[in-house]
């Protein structure tokens, strides 16, 4: 339910055509520019979906008194169609899930209708982890784990190190650090730095044919320097809060998120590792989130 | 010969003393009132300002004042440093009272190694050549630093070239000001920006030797993000996300700290703060300087002590620290192959501020750590560096008893960069304050000199000794002290180390006198002596004798017999006063003389009184660039004879022999006519006639030499005249009951007297001959009288000697007009220079002696008298308003006290007075 | 009005210091005014009275080295003029009539005197007459037995209260003598 207010200040008495409330919910999904032109025959899926439409009238026609006028509504914030669920407000590149009111004040025919719009924020109610996530995820990065990206010739000249590490789980929750540790074992090289990448992978479009598009959220430097080996170095990166949201898979579009691990050697040689994290939300949103979201 | 008829009349008068008679009191002024009186009064108790309100008061000055409290909220503000200091209870870690200290020392560091070890590595150019290169690499450097800053959107960042340090630190003010008004100006991500910069050059180690100094002029910007802090957690909160996102771990990690104080907007538990500093203790692993990460560990402390009292982080951060610490030695094998860039020693004094401060706040109000530290101190390879700061920020309580740990570790510690000698040096100051248990001194002692004398350079040697001086001065035995300064003395000599270590040497020398109890047991130490040999420079051997014998004056014994403490003082005595010759400057003598004078006192035989008087023979032999010595020397020598107990003379014309002797040697005629005088007197006293004369003599016949003037100790030039005039009439007054000699004939002296005045060079129209004259009537007056009015005991006077005898009247009646005609004269010359007040003066002075001691029945003299009151009254308008009135009542007296007597002289005066007012 | 007068201290030559008993009484903070006949010799000694009172006058000795110290000095403390002068220029030594040409010449009520050694309190003329004696005891080229002795006065308008301090034996003894002006 969406409990609010209209209020109007008017230095006289204004007649009005009827006062209107709109609720809309929507996901845009956009094709990065890159793979426009190629999904052409899929143009159709990438269509924004609704997920929320209703309508309130405040006001029939009259009169706003001078002064302060305030109107007082309740709104149910409920998906009724497919996919019969409120995804969480997101901000991506490709993909936009967007919640707004906007209040229309119409006027007789010569006056243009004012309308005012404001965006709110929609946030699951926190689910608590599940005890299988607690798990530790550990890692490890030496050349012969890089098998991957890198060809034999290409390894045999590579320096020899490892790296080890761990994150404290595979699912985290939005409103915590993510936490773990890295300890760099032994290297041949000098390192120069050590850091972490987040990343989020917008997926839109459905089995057949999608574009999918990684960008980055923001990286921390973990280790600056050569740092002491056998040295456990810890992990916590505080997540960005307008760039994340609970891992979302949908038919029509996914919001991903994986890690980076880059380690940076002094010639300028890196190697990373990419680890897939889940986020969910399991813990309740900061009292700030709200007002921030809202600007 | 006179042509004046003088006739001196009998005293018949008495003058009469009316004696007030005291009453013994016990009761009086001075009189220590016991303590109850002053305690029980609670208004005199509220005067002192014991009382509780005045107490309240001054804590509220002291303590309470809003500007401390804000000290120990806001711990960096540099203006109030001066504050810090004076809050006495929990300043010891705070930041901002080390500031300074660390400021300056690094800075003057920086600005020499910077351009000589540029210099250095310039290599084989040519002078002119090396100091450009050296220039711009450091430019380059700034200009590198700079560029950083040049990151800025607004382009209002100027390239600056060729910084000074002191430019590097204003640009920083500058930056802390653009930050604080970018905060004002709401621009919250520029401020944030500039703040992040600064940060981001604290990774910045290019020029090292700046480095400790670095952090501290960029830290104090970070106040302002806090300072705009609201109350609101969300806000800060979002403060937090933002300096999260910061992609460099240093400058997160700082900022983060930074506003680590606004966590207690949301949470206010201390296992909350503690669970955050771990948590960054945790992240600080990450950056791999270690320079870096000691100073950023520095200030997680910092900013840790301010929310809890936990240690827990703490020790954590020097787990973390000692994990890292061999990595600091990596980079010090490298310095040592290129000392050019920074020596190893010198690279590891950088750290030792954050060392420091991070063991302090580890063991403030807290012994959970110390044993801890110290065992991991001992398993550290190259532990000397931790070693230092543990010696310098343990409580000295621990170091004590502990010292022979602490011995065996230095000797174990073989740490590049770090001498044994900087460590014994750390640990001899802390025993110094704090000494080992009484029965573990001595071994102490000898470990750590079995240390200390395995040092082969005698610059490390000597540096060691100086903390330790104090030491053994303090709580071992003369003996060790001995010992001390004989290795010094051996350890010195070999090579002439001594002339590369003056202060060194001059140090220990002061730590040892300040230090040991007795300054006298010091001076008689077979070793004390040869170490002044050390001092070959004779101004530094000079300024060590000077200071040796203040401390002497400050704290020897109040007298001193031992012949040997005695030759010890001559000894630097001499030394002091072969240093004197004509260049010396009057200050520099005053101030030899006054220290020799004060030996010279104290040095006290007792009844010996012959030993004495041959000290002072030998004393003269030694000190003779010093006038002032001498006179201290006859002085002394008088004093000596007043001390004489035995019937025989021998002794005390010993001692006026001396004086006699040494007078002569004295410069100024003023001291020695002063002198003369004084042993005449005392030779009249002791019945030695002869030399009684001879000084007299002797005194009168210097009177010519005397000066004009002299010079004043303010430098400018004052009058010899009023001088002379007192010490004339002192010697009239002596003279009185001089005997004449049988040699010489009547009234020798006086005569000399006389003539020497008359030959003096007085100023013009002086009145100084003038008063010595009438004075002279006054002493000749005495001479008339049937019995003088004083004596000295067993001297035959005048009056005694020539019985009143007719002749002798006679002659002292001429001497007398003689005098009178001399001031006549006088009266005369002040008449023709138009001087008519003196004039007046005079001959009323001269009138007044007349009228009591001549006889006025004689016409000439009664004429003389009357024309003396008419010359005075011709000037009447020039006179004080009183002196005619005082004469008059000055004759009316003498009247009066006459008219019983001697009625005939009575009528005398009277008709005096008619023939006056008549005329 | 408590004025402390002294003189004849012969410091550092002479004595080495004043007696310690006498230092003792000696506390700053409770004397107004010291008079100092002179003979105060050094300036560690004056600086020594300066800090029992801030208020000096000194008058010089025969043997002050400080040639800047007047001959005879007048000093007003209450309804009492009081003139200073050593004693060594008065010819014959301490003589009464010869004080009193001075005390005329001043015109003062009371004349303070040194040089003799010797502490002497008497009325002439209407006009009183102190010396106090030397304070340390100094040996005197012309006399033996010297007493160490000072003087305080306490001057209450028209009324001096003297008291005398001695040194006898190992002892200080004080006498009080009360002196009213006619």
């Amino acid at each position: 339910m969406l409990l609010g207010c209209v209020q109007f200040q008017c230095a006289q008495e204004t007649k009005h055509e009827g006062i209107i409330l709109y609720l809309e919910g929507i996901v845009n999904l956009q094709l990065s520019a890159k793979t426009v032109g190629l999904f052409d025959a899929f143009y159709n899926s990438v269509k924004p979906i609704n997920l929320l439409q209703n309508s309130l009238e405040l006001s029939a026609p009259g009169k706003l008194s001078a002064g302060r006028s305030e109107f007082h509504f309740e709104l149910p914030l409920v998906c009724k169609k497919e996919p019969r669920i409120l995804y969480e407000t997101y901000h991506g590149v490709f993909i936009n899930v967007n919640y707004q009111l906007t209040c229309t004040v119409k006027r007789n025919f010569l006056g243009k209708a004012l309308t005012k719009i404001q965006q709110f924020c929609v946030q699951y109610k926190p689910v608590p982890l599940s005890e299988d996530s607690k798990k530790v995820v550990p890692f490890s990065l030496s050349p012969d784990s890089l098998q991957k990206n890198a060809s034999a010739k290409e390894r045999l000249s590579m320096p020899r190190f490892l790296i080890t590490g761990r994150l404290d789980r595979s699912e985290f929750c939005v409103t915590t650090p993510i936490t773990g540790s890295i300890t760099v074992q032994h290297t041949e090289a000098a390192i120069k730095s050590i850091e972490m990448q987040l990343v989020r992978v917008e997926t839109c479009g459905c089995d057949e044919g999608y574009s999918k598009d990684a960008t980055e959220i923001q990286t921390i430097q973990i280790a600056d320097g050569n740092v002491l080996p056998k040295l456990e170095l810890p992990i916590h990166m505080v997540l960005p809060r307008l760039f994340t949201c609970p891992t979302l898979l949908t038919k029509n579009f996914k919001i991903e998120f994986e890690l980076n691990l880059i380690v940076v050697f002094k010639e300028d040689y890196t190697v990373s590792e990419n680890f897939k994290i889940v986020l969910k939300r399991s813990a309740g949103p900061l009292p700030s989130k709200v007002t921030t979201a809202g600007r | 010969m006179a042509n004046l008829e003088w006739v001196c009349v009998p005293r018949c008068y008495e003058v009469r003393k009316n004696r007030l008679t005291g009453q013994a009191t016990l009761e009086h002024p001075l009189k220590q009132h016991t303590v109850t009186v002053v305690d029980s009064n609670p208004l005199s108790r509220a005067l002192e300002g014991t009382d509780p309100l005045s107490q309240f008061a001054r804590q509220d000055d002291e303590l309470n004042d809003p500007l401390s409290q804000m000290v120990t909220e806001f711990d960096l503000k540099p203006k109030r440093r001066e504050r810090d200091r004076t809050e006495p209870e929990d300043n010891t870690l705070q930041w901002s009272s080390r500031r300074l200290g660390i400021l300056n020392r690094f800075t003057t560091n920086e600005k020499l190694s910077l351009s000589t070890s540029f210099l250095v590595s310039a290599g084989s150019l040519d002078g002119g050549n090396e100091s450009i290169k050296a220039q711009t690499v450091v430019a380059d450097k700034t200009k590198f630093r700079l560029e950083q800053l040049d990151h800025f959107d607004d382009g209002s960042m100027r390239h600056m070239m060729d910084l000074t340090q002191q430019e590097y630190i204003q640009r920083f003010e500058q930056l802390k000001q653009e930050l604080i008004q970018s905060w004002h100006n709401d621009q919250r991500v520029k401020a944030l920006k500039i703040a992040i910069q600064c940060a981001k050059m604290l990774a910045d180690t290019t020029v090292l030797q700046f480095y400790p100094s670095q952090p501290l002029e960029i830290l104090p910007h970070r106040r302002h993000i806090r300072a705009g802090k609201g109350s609101c957690p969300g806000y800060v909160q979002n403060w937090f996300y933002k300096i999260a996102s910061i992609r460099e771990l240093l400058p997160r990690l700082y900022l983060e700290l930074s506003i680590f104080k606004c966590y207690e907007f949301l949470s206010s538990s201390r296992e909350e703060y503690e669970r955050i500093l771990q948590r960054l203790t945790h992240q600080l692993r990450g950056i791999a300087d270690p320079l870096v990460s000691s100073y950023a560990r520095c200030y997680l402390v910092r900013m840790g002590v301010t929310l809890t009292p936990s240690k827990t982080y703490i020790r954590e951060n020097f787990a973390d620290l000692f994990l890292v610490y061999p990595q600091i030695f990596r980079f010090v094998a490298r310095f040592n192959l290129h000392p050019e860039i920074v020596t190893a020693s010198s690279y590891l004094q950088l750290y030792a501020p954050a060392f420091d401060y991070m063991l302090l706040c580890l063991v403030h109000k807290s012994e959970l750590h110390t044993q801890d530290i110290l065992n991991e101190c001992k398993q550290l390879k190259n532990n000397g560096a931790i070693l230092m700061s543990v010696l310098s920020s343990f409580k000295s309580e621990f170091i004590a008893t502990n010292a022979l740990e602490f011995i065996a570790l230095i000797n174990a510690s073989e740490t590049p960069g770090i001498s044994k000698s900087q460590l014994l040096r750390s640990l001899g100051s802390c025993v110094s304050s704090c000494a080992p248990l009484q029965e573990q001194r001595v071994t102490f002692l000898k470990a750590a000199f079995e240390t200390i004398n395995k040092l082969t350079d005698p610059n490390e040697y000597i540096n060691c000794v100086e903390t330790w001086a104090v030491f053994v001065s303090q709580y071992f035995t003369i003996n060790e002290v001995n010992r001390l300064l004989g290795e010094l003395n051996t350890r010195m000599c070999l090579g002439k180390a001594y002339e590369k270590h003056y202060s060194q040497l001059q140090n220990i020398l002061t730590r040892i006198m300040q230090n040991y109890r007795s300054i006298e047991l010091l001076l008689i130490q077979p070793n004390f002596l040869p170490y002044l040999d050390l001092f070959q420079k004779e101004s530094v051997r000079v300024e060590v004798c000077k200071n040796i014998l203040s401390f002497y004056k400050q704290n020897s014994e109040e007298y001193t017999c031992d012949a040997v403490v005695t030759n010890a003082l001559m000894y630097l005595g001499k030394i002091l006063n072969d240093s004197v010759n004509a260049l010396s400057v009057d200050d520099e003598r005053r101030q030899i003389a006054q220290l020799i004078n004060v030996f010279i006192h104290k040095v006290h035989f007792g009844n010996d009184l012959e030993q004495q008087l041959s000290f002072y023979v030998e004393a003269r032999g030694t000190f003779s660039n010093l006038d002032a010595v001498y006179v201290t020397l006859v002085h002394a020598a008088c004093k000596l004879a007043t001390r004489n107990r035995s019937k025989s003379t021998g002794f005390v014309k010993a001692c006026i022999a001396y004086c006699f002797i040494t007078i002569p040697s004295i410069e100024a005629v003023q001291q020695q006519m002063n002198l003369y005088l004084l042993c005449g007197q005392l030779a009249l006293q002791h019945l030695c006639l002869g030399q009684a004369d001879a000084c007299f003599e002797a005194a009168l016949q210097l009177v010519n030499e005397l000066p004009a003037a002299t010079v004043d100790f303010d430098g400018k030039p004052r009058s010899l005249e009023p001088f002379l005039v007192s010490y004339m009439c002192n010697i009239l007054a002596t003279l009185i009951v001089v005997p004449d000699s049988p040699e010489q004939g009547v009234l020798y002296f006086l005569r000399l007297l006389l003539e020497v005045v008359g030959r003096h060079k007085f100023k013009a129209d002086s009145s100084a001959p003038s008063i010595i004259y009438l004075h002279s009537l006054d002493m000749l007056y005495v001479q008339s009288l049937e019995r003088f009015p004083y004596h000295i005991k067993g001297v035959v006077s005048n009056d005694d000697l020539y019985g009143h005898d007719p002749k002798f009247l006679q002659e002292v009646n001429n001497m007398c007009a003689q005098v009178v005609d001399a001031i006549l004269l006088q009266l005369k010359s002040l008449g023709l220079a138009q001087q008519q007040r003196s004039q007046a003066e005079l001959a009323l002075q001269l009138f007044l002696r007349i009228v009591k001691y001549a006889d006025l029945e004689r016409e000439t003299i009664a004429q003389l008298a009357v024309n003396l009151w008419l010359l005075a009254n011709k000037a009447q308008s020039q006179l004080d308003v009183k002196t005619l009135p005082q004469t008059l009542r000055s004759v009316e007296i003498l009247y009066k006290q006459i008219k019983d007597a001697s009625p005939t002289r009575a009528q005398a005066i009277a008709k005096l007075l008619l023939r006056m007012r008549s005329s | 009005m408590l004025v402390l007068v002294l003189g004849d201290l012969h410091i550092p030559h002479r004595c080495s210091s004043l007696p310690a008993k006498f230092k003792k009484l000696l506390v700053p903070g409770r004397i107004h005014h010291i008079l100092a006949t002179g003979n105060i010799c050094t300036k560690e000694s004056y600086d020594y009275l300066k800090s029992l009172a801030n208020d000096v006058h000194i008058v010089r000795g025969d043997f002050d080295e400080n040639l800047t110290y007047p001959e005879q000095k007048v000093v007003t403390v209450g309804q009492f003029r009081i003139g200073l002068c050593h004693g060594h220029q008065v010819v014959p030594r301490g003589d009464p009539e010869a004080l009193a040409l001075i005390q005329r010449q001043l015109d003062v009520d009371i004349l303070i005197t040194g040089h003799t050694y010797k502490f002497e309190a008497y009325e002439h003329g209407n006009k009183f007459y102190i010396n106090p004696g030397s304070a340390t005891g100094a040996f005197n080229p012309l006399d033996t037995n010297v007493v160490p002795s000072f003087v305080l006065m306490d001057i209450q308008s028209t009324t001096v209260v003297t008291y005398v301090y001695q040194l006898i034996g190992d002892e200080v003894k004080v006498e009080r003598i009360e002196y009213k002006k006619i």
